[in-house]
């Protein structure tokens, strides 16, 4: 989902890059306050995981691919701020070393990715994981909010894409949707077994990693 | 109960092992963004980025392989990820 340079108009350059910026701000100034020095190494390696992943284009039927976004997965173990500093890490490295994702449109990249879908999907599973402390209600909790993480990212390019007038709203909306459902259910599952995987370690030291949250 | 340091150790060879043996294998298909726009034909409204390095879209230049070509810019992007998120972990703490 990483917009290239061209396909956004520039007042909604400025926008998204102003509305991260302050969203970044808020998500430094939080993270200073409780971030420790144990946790800085997971946070470089959970950023390295993620760029890891998002190498890996899964096919998603009719000849499209999804990868994963990793937003739900760094912002259930690290907090939603910690979590849209590390995708924003990922992006920027994207950009500025592999050209993946323009670098005009950062901002909106990092809006879509690393500040909406970490906040929303993160809004959806503390909720969700309130109803109840199961194992299943947990893989619930967390697969609905992977799944709504894609699907925020995919609105929000949309709406871009159409205010920068590249192509009409009534017809990029439905299209980005149909194809991030699907997109989604793959993000869910892998969020879901990653976090399963990292429960089955039994690590003590999980509540610390998580403390910053 | 496993502790910290080994924890980090096994999301580290996870990470590796991500990059050498998964993202080779990966889908060439276009992701949704793509899709959508060759679908509505406002793919070529994408410019060259301002930037190049020689490792545009995850290939090494001189690297004729495209598998390997794959996995050594995977694993020169997951030492600068990880570099740069440190280094922004070191600074945001000192700020504290």
């Amino acid at each position: 989902m990483h917009i290239p340079d061209g396909f956004l108009g520039a007042k909604t350059i400025i926008g998204t890059t102003v509305l991260s910026a302050g969203a970044l701000g808020v998500a430094v100034k939080l993270t200073q306050k409780k971030l420790q020095d144990r946790q800085i190494p997971f946070m470089g390696v959970m950023a390295a995981f993620i760029f890891a992943a998002q190498m890996v284009n899964f096919p998603v039927i009719g000849g499209t691919s999804g990868h994963l976004i990793g937003a739900t997965l760094a912002a259930v173990l690290f907090g939603p701020a910690m979590a849209s500093i590390i995708i924003t890490t990922v992006l920027f490295v994207q950009c500025i070393v592999f050209q993946d994702g323009g670098l005009t449109v950062l901002g909106a990249n990092i809006f879509n990715m690393a500040i909406v879908s970490v906040y929303l999907s993160y809004m959806f599973y503390y909720l969700l994981s309130k109803v109840s402390s199961s194992k299943t209600a947990n893989f619930i909790a967390v697969f609905v909010a992977s799944w709504v993480s894609v699907l925020s990212a995919a609105l929000m390019a949309s709406v871009e894409l159409a205010l920068s007038g590249t192509v009409p709203f009534k017809t990029v909306l439905p299209a980005m949707v149909s194809w991030h459902v699907f997109i989604g259910i793959g993000e869910g599952l892998i969020t879901a077994a990653v976090l399963s995987y990292i429960a089955s370690l039994n690590i003590k030291s999980i509540p610390q990693i998580q403390d910053a949250r | 109960m496993i502790a910290l340091k080994k924890t980090f150790v096994i999301m580290c060879i996870v990470t590796i092992a991500t990059v050498l043996l998964l993202a080779p294998f990966a889908s060439g298909n276009p992701d949704g963004l793509e899709r959508v726009a060759q679908d509505f034909a406002f793919e070529q409204k994408a410019e060259q980025s301002l930037i190049s390095t020689p490792f545009n879209d995850y290939a090494v230049s001189f690297v004729s392989n495209e598998k390997f070509s794959t996995a050594l810019s995977g694993m020169f992007g997951i030492l600068i990820v990880f570099g740069l998120s440190y280094a922004l972990g070191k600074v945001i703490k000192a700020d504290n």
